[in-house]
C-alpha cells in the first residue's frame, strides 16, 4: 500500500490515477463541446478544480483551445481598469499567441477610444474577445473563469463583466464566429449572489453542473491503494463511502489514511478497522488533525455572518434531530447551509452530508456552540422549557428585557423565538390580570394603573408619537381601512407576535381574494424574511387624502420588492418596506408628513424613502431630510421648485418643464398659433406648468389667451367666447391644479366642443384620470397629454407582464414611477459594500451601475435630483362608439 | 570613542594572528549597503562564484557574510575582492572571540555545526524536492536512498511542489528550512531564502512595495542581473496595466523561470509575519491575503505548466489560523505539510552529549520537562551551561526571571498576552492546572503558535515548566 497513491487538497492533475469520474464529468464535457455556457457553483472541496483540469485536458485533445483564468489570482487590490486588463492578460498568457503584445494593443486601443468613459475597460475587453481571441485563432475556444466568487470581494462591481459574457452569447445570432467562444464559470457561491442585477443574466443562457459525491461504482480508481487483496479493497471502499457519503475530499483523505497505516486488514475486520481509523484520526482530534483544512472551514462558514450563527445552528440542529427538513430554495439560510457543505439537498430535502460530519458536528457540538452564543442565564431555562413546556421556566421582567436586548439584531432559532414570545405573552397576561384587579379597587387608581400600563407598553408615548406609530407599519397593522379583511387582520396580529409563518399564510389568503392589494403584498414580503438581516426602505403615501395615488404608488414598490426578493434579495439580503400614511383630511394635520419623516430618520435601519406624493408635502419633507442626510425619491412630485432643491432629494417622474416642453413642441409641430391656456395662478403646480409651457412656445401666448381661474368668476361660456373673439385660439391647453378642478375644465371643453369648429385639446398630467373618461366622454376625444409612462407603449416589457400577473389589472404611470424609485434605491443599496445612509446619494448618482426602470430605460439622476433623459411621452384620449381610452400618440 | 575603537581594532588584529582562536565579525548596517554597492559595480551578484573563489572561500560563507558573523580572515578576503576596506564596513560590536564552533549555536546557518540535531522530517523534504527534478526532466545528482522512491515519484509526478513547514515559534523552523535549502544547493539546485519577518512595516503594508521587494530579493539571491527587473517594474508603473499581482507573476514567469536551467528552491521563512499584529488592520490584511493568493496561484500554474514546475516553494509559518484569509485562496491548504515537533528526550540527551556535558538521566529528564523540548530554549540553555560553566540548577533558577537568559522572549510573550484579554484569561486556566484541559479553540491555536501550550488530542497542556514559573509569578497566581 502506498499512501502517496492518494492526494488531498488542491486538485488532482489530469492524469492522476485516483481521479473519480462522475456524471458531472460527462455533462460538463458534452455541454461545453456543444458550445453551451456552463456554471459549476458548489461548496468547497467537492472536486471542482480537478473536474476543471480533467475536462480541459479532454477538450484539448479534441481540438479545443482551453483557457482558464483564476479570478482570485488577480487579487482584490486593483482598480476596475487593472482588473479587466488582467483578465485579458491571463487569457493571452494561456493562449500563447505568437507575436502578440497585449500591452501595446490595449494601450493603443484605449487611446483611440473616446475619452475616459466608464465603460471603456469593459469595451476594450469586448474588443479583445472579438479582435484577438476570435480573430487570431481558428479553433473553438473555451474560457473557464475559476474562483468566480472572488469577484464579490472586489471593491467595484463587475456586472458589466457578466453582461459582456452575455453579450458574446447574443452575438452568436449575427456573427457566427462567436459560436466558437464558450464560457464556463466555477466557484463557491450562488447564482443570485453573483449576479444581482436582474437585467444582466448571463447565467440564464448557461447550464448548471451539479457536483455530487462519489458513488460506489464510480469510485473504483480508489481501490488499488487500499489493499493488495482486491476483495478487501472493495469492502474497505464500501465502508469508506458509508462514512464519507462520497464527499470527495473526505473520501480521498480516508483512503490515504488507510493506505498510510501500512496494515493489511484481514477479511471480516474491514468495517471495524475503518471505523477505528476514522474515529481516532479524523473525529477524535478533528480540530488538530484537520490538515489540509476541511472541517474547520465548514465551522467557519457557519459563522461567516456572526449574527446569523444562532439561526444557522438552530436550523442545523433541527436537521440533526429530524433527520431532514424540507429544502426551500428561496431561503438564504438554506442555501448558505448547503454551500457550507455540511448538508446536502437530496430529493427536495436537506440532510447532513455524512456520518463523519454527524459525529464531528454533533448535537453536543451544536449545544456547545449555542452555549457560547446564548446568554448564560438563559441557557438552562430554555432547555428546561423546551423539554417540559412548563410555564414556570418562562422569563420575567428584567431577565426577559435583558434577553430581548441580546436578541436585538440577531437571527435566532425558532425555539428562541417561541420561548421569548411565550415569555412575553405570559408577561402581558400578567399585566392585564393585574389591571383587572386594580379596576376593582376604584376608579382613581384604575386611571393611575392604566397610565402606568400605558407607559409600560407604549414606552410613554405622547399623543403625537402614538399617532405616528398608528400610521406606520411593517405588517403589524393594516393602514388602509378599506383593504382590511379577516385574513390580513389576522396576519397582522400574527406579525405583531412574530409568528411569521402564520402571518405569511394569512396574508397570502388575503391576497387570493384581493390580488391587487399592494399593502398586504408588501407585508407578506416583509414577513417572509423577517427572521434575518434585511435592508429597509420606507414609502410615504397620502392614504388619507389621495387613496388612489397611494395604492398605485404602493403597487410599484411592492412589485419591485417582490422581484428583488424572489431573486434572493440584494446580495442575498432581502428588502423590507415600511409603509406610512402621511396625510389626513384635516387641516390641523398639514404637517403630518414631516412628523412621519422624523420617524423615518429615527429608525436608523431605513436607508432611503420613497415619497412624498404631491409637491407641497415633498417640499416640506425634502427640506427636513436635507438636514438629516436621508435621501428621498418622489415618484409623483413634478414641481420645478424641487429641481436643485437638496442633494438628498431625487425624483423619478419628469418635472413640469419636461411635460410642458413636450406639449409645447407638439403644438409647434402642428403649427397651431396661439393656444389658449386655462390655469390657476393660486396653485404652484398649475402656475409653474403654465409658465414653462408659455416659455417653450417663445411667449407666443399673449395675455388675452391666458385664463386664470383664480381671478375671474367662473363662467365656461364666457371663457370660450373670449378664447374665440379676443384670443383667436387654435387649441386649448388645460392645466388644472387638481382633480377637483376637473369639472370646470370639462365644462370649458364642453362649451368649446359645442361650437362650430372643434378646437384641439391639450392637458397636464392631472387630466390623466379615469374620471375624465367617465365624465368627459366624447367632449375630451382627441385631447393630448404628456405623461412619464403609458402601459400601451411597452406592452411587451417585463414590467408590464409582471404587473399584469401580480395585480390582474393594468397599472399607470404612478406605479411605474414608484417602481423606478424602488429600483433606484435597490441599486444604490446593492452597489455599496456596506450600505449606509451616507453612501446612498453617491450610490444613486453612480453611473457605473445602472438600474433599469419600467420602460426598460436606465434610471439615472443628475446632481439636480432630476432624472437624466427623463421618460416622457404623449397620449391621446381616443373614443370608440361607447368608450374612451388613453392611447399612446404615435409620432 | 575613537581611541577605544583603535584599541579594539588592535585587539582584533592580534586575535587574528592566533590561528587557534579566530575572531568572527559581521557587516554593520551601513557596511552592508557599501558592500552591496561595491559588488554591483564589480558586476557580482550576492553569491557570485567569481567572488568567493577569488577570496578562497565558499558559498555558505559568502551567504553568511551578508547577515551573520564569519571568520575575520574570510571577512577581510571578501572585502578585498570587491575593493572595500574591511574596517569601514565591519560592525565593531559584533566581534566575538569565542571558539567558532560554539559561536552563536542558534545560528541557523551553522549547518556544518556539530550541534545541529537532525530532524526526521528532513528526509521527507528531500524526497519531495527530488521527485520534482524527475518530472521536470532536469539533471540532478540529488539522491536519497529510499525503497519507495519510484512509487512515490509516479503518484506525485503531475504536481507542483509546495512544502509547508509549520510549527510554533522557536521550534527551529528557520534552521530546518536553511538546512534543507543548503542541501539542495549542493546538488545543483538554485536556492534562495527570504526572511519575511525582517520586512519593514512600510514595505509590507503596501502591496506594490512588498511585491517589488520580493522580486528584488529573489533576483539578487539567485544571482541574475537586477536591471531588467528595475526596467520592467518602472514600465509597469508608468503603464498601470493589469493587477500588481500579475506584474510579479509575469516577471517570475518571463524573466526568472524561463531562463533557469535548474529548479529553484524558494524558501520563504516566517511568511506569515506579513499579517499585521493588529487583526483589524484591514489594509495590511488585504496586502497579506493578496500575496498569499498569488503564492497559491503559482502552485496552480505548476499543475499544468512545465515552466512553473521549476519552482519549488518551501514556506515556514507558525500560525494555524488566518482569520482574514480565505483559506481556499491561500497556499496553506495545498501541498505537503511538515510539522516540526519539539526535541524528544533522546535528542536532548544527544545534544547534551555533543556539548560534552555530563548529565545524569534525571537531569536530562528535568531539562526536557522544563523547556518542553523546545529546540531554541533547550539548545540555548545547554549552550549557556557549557559556555558560562554554570550548573543546571543555577541555570534553571535564573531562566524564568526578567534578567535571565530568556528575559526578552518571556517579556514579548507577556506583552502579547496583556494585549489580548481573552487570550490571557484562557491561558491562566491552563496555568492553573497540570492537566490537559479544553479551552476556546481560537485561543488554543494562538497559544499553541506562541509555543506556550501543546496539544493532547483536542485538549491542551502547558508546554514547559518555565512558563508556569514565569507567568504564575507575573500574574500573581498560585501554581
Amino acid at each position: 500500500m502506498n499512501q502517496n497513491y492518494y492526494s488531498i487538497g488542491g486538485c488532482l492533475g489530469p492524469d492522476a490515477q485516483t481521479y473519480v469520474k462522475r456524471q458531472a464529468d460527462d455533462e460538463f464535457y458534452n455541454y461545453l463541446k456543444s458550445g453551451e455556457y456552463c456554471y459549476v457553483l458548489n461548496s468547497r472541496q467537492m472536486g471542482k478544480s480537478s473536474l476543471l483540469i480533467r475536462t480541459k485536458n479532454q477538450l484539448k485533445q479534441n481540438g479545443f483551445l482551453c483557457v482558464d483564468v483564476d479570478i482570485s489570482a488577480i487579487g482584490t487590490m486593483v482598480t476596475s481598469e487593472q482588473w479587466y486588463f488582467s483578465i485579458a492578460k491571463n487569457i493571452v498568457r494561456r493562449l500563447k499567441l505568437p507575436n502578440f503584445d497585449l500591452d501595446t494593443w490595449w494601450s493603443d486601443l484605449s487611446r483611440v477610444e473616446s475619452g475616459p468613459s466608464v465603460y471603456s475597460s469593459q469595451h476594450l475587453l469586448s474588443q479583445f474577445f472579438e479582435k484577438v481571441v476570435l480573430d487570431l485563432t481558428q479553433q473553438p475556444i473555451i474560457i473557464f473563469f475559476d474562483e468566480i466568487d472572488s469577484t464579490l470581494s472586489l471593491n467595484f462591481k463587475v456586472y458589466d463583466f457578466f453582461g459582456l459574457l452575455r453579450h458574446c452569447y447574443n452575438q452568436r445570432a449575427e456573427h457566427p464566429k462567436y459560436n466558437r467562444l464558450t464560457f464556463a464559470l466555477l466557484g463557491v457561491t450562488t447564482p443570485s449572489d453573483l449576479i444581482q442585477d436582474k437585467c444582466l443574466p448571463p447565467l440564464n443562457v448557461g447550464r448548471e453542473i451539479r457536483l455530487t459525491g462519489f458513488q460506489i461504482e464510480e469510485a473504483k480508481p480508489l481501490l488499488p491503494g487500499l489493499s493488495t487483496e482486491e476483495h478487501t479493497a472493495r469492502v474497505l471502499l464500501r465502508q469508506v463511502l458509508i462514512w464519507t457519503g462520497g464527499q470527495p475530499f473526505l473520501t480521498q483523505k480516508v483512503c490515504k489514511l488507510i493506505a498510510s497505516t501500512q496494515t493489511e486488514v484481514s477479511q471480516g475486520d474491514e468495517e471495524s478497522w475503518v471505523k477505528y481509523l476514522i474515529e481516532k484520526e479524523i473525529i477524535e482530534k478533528w480540530r488538530v488533525n484537520d490538515e489540509p483544512i476541511h472541517l474547520r472551514t465548514i465551522d467557519e462558514r457557519l459563522a461567516a455572518k456572526e449574527k446569523d450563527r444562532v439561526y444557522l445552528l438552530g436550523l442545523y440542529q433541527e436537521i440533526l434531530q429530524k433527520g431532514s427538513i424540507e429544502f426551500d430554495g428561496s431561503l438564504d439560510e438554506h442555501i448558505r447551509l448547503r454551500l457550507s457543505g455540511l448538508v446536502i439537498e437530496e430529493k427536495g430535502k436537506l440532510k447532513v452530508y455524512n456520518p463523519i460530519y454527524k459525529k464531528v458536528f454533533s448535537l453536543n457540538w451544536v449545544k456547545d456552540e449555542l452555549l457560547k452564543l446564548r446568554p448564560p442565564s438563559y441557557i438552562e431555562v430554555i432547555e428546561a422549557w423546551e423539554s417540559t413546556k412548563d410555564k414556570s421556566y418562562l422569563l420575567r421582567n428584567k431577565e426577559l428585557q435583558k434577553v430581548w436586548e441580546w436578541a436585538a439584531g440577531k437571527n435566532l432559532t425558532k425555539i428562541d423565538y417561541d420561548f421569548l414570545s411565550a415569555s412575553q405573552q405570559a408577561e402581558n397576561q400578567k399585566a392585564r390580570s393585574r389591571s383587572k384587579q386594580i379596576r376593582n379597587i376604584g376608579f382613581a387608581s384604575l386611571n393611575i394603573a392604566l397610565m402606568i400600563l400605558a407607559g409600560f407598553f407604549l414606552g410613554r408615548l405622547s399623543e403625537k408619537e402614538a399617532l405616528v406609530k398608528r400610521n406606520i407599519s411593517f405588517g403589524d397593522k393594516i393602514l388602509d381601512k378599506k383593504l382590511e379583511n379577516t385574513n390580513n387582520l389576522e396576519g397582522a396580529e400574527a406579525f405583531k407576535e412574530k409568528k411569521y409563518k402564520k402571518a405569511i399564510s394569512n396574508f397570502e389568503r388575503s391576497l387570493k381574494s384581493q390580488p391587487n392589494d399592494p399593502e398586504t403584498r408588501i407585508y407578506r414580503n416583509n414577513a417572509k424574511f423577517s427572521n434575518g438581516k434585511s435592508y429597509t426602505i420606507a414609502v410615504s403615501v397620502p392614504l388619507g387624502t389621495d387613496r388612489k395615488t397611494s395604492l398605485e404608488t404602493l403597487r410599484g414598490v411592492a412589485q419591485a420588492q417582490n422581484e428583488v426578493n424572489d431573486r434572493g434579495g440584494i446580495k442575498g439580503i432581502p428588502l423590507k418596506v415600511l409603509i406610512a400614511n402621511d396625510s389626513f383630511d384635516d387641516a390641523s394635520q398639514q404637517n403630518f408628513a414631516v412628523e412621519i419623516a422624523e420617524e423615518f430618520v429615527k429608525k436608523s435601519e431605513i436607508l432611503g424613502v420613497i415619497g412624498n406624493s404631491d409637491s407641497d408635502a415633498t417640499l416640506r419633507t425634502a427640506k427636513f431630510f436635507k438636514t438629516k442626510n436621508l435621501i428621498s425619491i418622489s415618484p409623483t412630485s413634478t414641481s420645478t421648485s424641487l429641481t436643485n432643491f437638496s442633494p438628498y432629494f431625487f425624483r423619478t417622474v419628469p418635472n413640469d418643464n419636461v411635460a410642458a416642453e413636450k406639449l409645447a413642441n407638439y403644438v409647434k409641430s402642428k403649427a397651431w398659433s396661439k393656444p389658449a391656456v386655462v390655469y390657476n395662478s393660486g396653485n404652484s403646480y398649475s402656475n409653474s406648468f403654465m409658465k414653462s409651457f408659455v416659455k417653450s412656445l417663445q411667449n407666443q401666448v399673449p395675455q388675452q389667451c391666458r385664463f386664470d381661474l383664480n381671478k375671474n368668476e367662473f363662467d365656461a361660456a364666457e371663457i370660450v367666447k373670449k378664447m374665440r373673439d379676443d384670443c383667436n385660439a387654435q387649441a386649448i391647453m388645460f392645466v388644472p391644479n387638481s382633480v377637483r378642478e376637473l369639472n370646470n375644465m370639462l365644462q370649458i371643453a364642453q362649451a368649446a366642443s359645442s361650437s362650430v369648429k372643434k378646437l384641439p385639446l391639450l392637458g397636464g398630467d392631472v387630466m390623466y384620470s379615469p374620471k375624465i373618461l367617465e365624465v368627459g366622454g366624447k367632449t375630451t376625444d382627441g385631447m393630448v397629454l404628456a405623461l412619464a409612462w403609458d402601459i400601451d407603449t411597452y406592452p411587451q416589457s417585463s414590467f408590464v407582464k409582471e404587473s399584469r400577473k401580480l395585480w390582474r389589472a393594468d397599472v399607470n404611470w404612478v406605479t411605474a414611477m414608484a417602481y423606478d424609485a424602488a429600483q433606484a434605491l435597490i441599486k444604490a443599496i446593492r452597489i455599496q459594500k456596506i450600505p449606509t445612509r451616507q453612501g446612498m446619494p453617491q450610490a444613486l448618482l453612480n453611473q457605473n451601475s445602472i438600474a433599469l426602470g419600467a420602460s426598460g430605460l436606465p434610471i439615472s439622476f443628475s446632481l439636480s435630483g432630476d432624472r437624466i433623459d427623463p421618460p416622457i411621452q404623449l397620449v391621446q384620449i381616443q373614443c370608440q362608439t361607447s368608450s374612451c381610452d388613453f392611447k399612446p400618440l404615435k409620432p | 570613542l575613537f581611541e577605544t575603537l583603535k584599541v579594539l581594532q588592535q585587539e582584533v588584529t592580534t586575535m587574528h594572528s592566533k590561528p587557534n582562536k579566530p575572531s568572527s565579525v559581521r557587516l554593520s548596517d551601513e557596511g552592508r549597503k557599501i558592500a552591496d554597492q561595491k559588488r554591483r559595480e564589480k558586476g557580482f551578484n550576492r553569491q557570485d562564484v567569481r567572488w568567493y573563489t577569488k577570496a578562497h572561500t565558499t558559498v555558505p560563507t559568502l551567504k553568511r557574510f551578508w547577515a551573520y558573523n564569519i571568520r575575520l580572515d574570510n571577512f577581510e578576503a571578501l572585502c578585498e575582492v570587491i575593493g572595500v576596506d574591511w574596517q569601514t564596513v565591519v560592525d565593531w560590536s559584533s566581534i566575538i572571540d569565542l571558539p567558532l564552533d560554539i559561536l552563536n549555536p542558534i545560528d541557523p546557518l551553522e549547518l556544518e555545526s556539530n550541534f545541529y540535531i537532525n530532524r526526521p522530517q528532513e528526509d521527507e523534504c528531500y524526497k519531495l524536492i527530488k521527485s520534482e527534478s524527475i518530472k521536470s526532466q532536469l539533471e540532478s545528482n540529488f539522491h536519497i536512498n529510499s525503497s519507495q522512491e519510484n512509487e512515490c515519484d509516479k503518484s506525485i509526478k503531475d504536481q507542483s511542489i509546495l512544502i509547508r513547514i509549520k510549527a510554533p515559534q522557536k521550534m527551529g523552523k528557520t534552521s530546518f528550512l536553511t538546512r534543507v535549502l543548503s542541501c539542495a544547493d549542493k546538488s545543483s539546485y538554485l536556492n534562495c531564502r527570504l526572511d519575511f519577518s525582517s520586512i519593514q512595516i512600510d514595505v509590507r503594508s503596501n502591496l506594490r512595495s512588498l511585491l517589488f521587494w520580493f522580486c528584488t530579493e529573489v533576483t539578487n539571491e539567485i544571482g541574475i542581473a537586477i536591471e531588467p527587473l528595475e526596467e520592467y517594474w518602472s514600465k509597469k508603473i508608468s503603464s498601470q496595466l493589469g493587477a500588481e499581482l500579475d506584474w510579479c507573476t509575469d516577471y517570475f514567469e518571463r524573466y526568472l523561470l524561463h531562463s533557469l536551467k535548474s529548479p529553484l528552491v524558494l524558501g520563504l521563512d516566517e511568511v506569515d509575519s506579513i499579517f499585521p499584529q493588529n487583526e483589524n488592520d484591514e489594509k495590511a490584511n488585504e496586502v497579506a491575503a493578496n500575496f498569499m493568493t498569488m503564492l497559491r496561484s503559482w502552485y496552480q500554474w505548476g499543475q499544468e505548466e512545465e515552466n512553473w514546475r521549476k519552482l519549488i516553494v518551501l514556506i515556514s509559518h507558525s500560525k494555524k489560523d488566518y482569520p482574514n484569509l480565505n483559506v481556499n485562496n491561500s497556499p496553506f491548504n495545498v501541498g505537503h505539510a511538515i510539522e516540526l515537533k519539539p526535541f524528544s528526550q533522546i535528542q536532548i540527551a544527544e545534544l547534551v552529549k555533543r556539548y560534552q556535558l555530563n548529565f545524569s538521566s534525571e537531569e536530562i529528564q528535568h531539562l526536557f520537562n522544563y523547556f518542553g523540548g523546545q529546540p531554541y530554549l533547550s539548545h540555548r540553555a545547554i549552550y549557556e551551561i557549557k559556555a558560562k560553566k554554570v550548573s543546571l540548577v543555577q541555570m534553571l533558577q535564573e531562566a524564568p526571571t526578567e534578567g535571565g537568559l530568556f528575559g526578552d522572549l518571556l517579556r514579548s510573550l507577556l506583552s502579547t498576552l496583556d494585549e489580548h484579554d481573552t487570550l490571557k484569561s484562557e491561558f491562566i486556566k491552563v496555568l492553573q492546572t497540570s492537566l490537559a484541559i479544553q479551552i476556546e479553540s481560537k485561543e488554543a491555536f494562538q497559544l499553541y503558535s506562541m509555543g506556550l501550550v501543546k496539544y493532547l488530542g483536542n485538549d491542551i497542556l502547558l508546554s514547559g515548566e518555565i512558563y508556569r514559573q514565569y507567568f504564575c509569578n507575573r500574574f500573581r497566581i498560585e501554581s
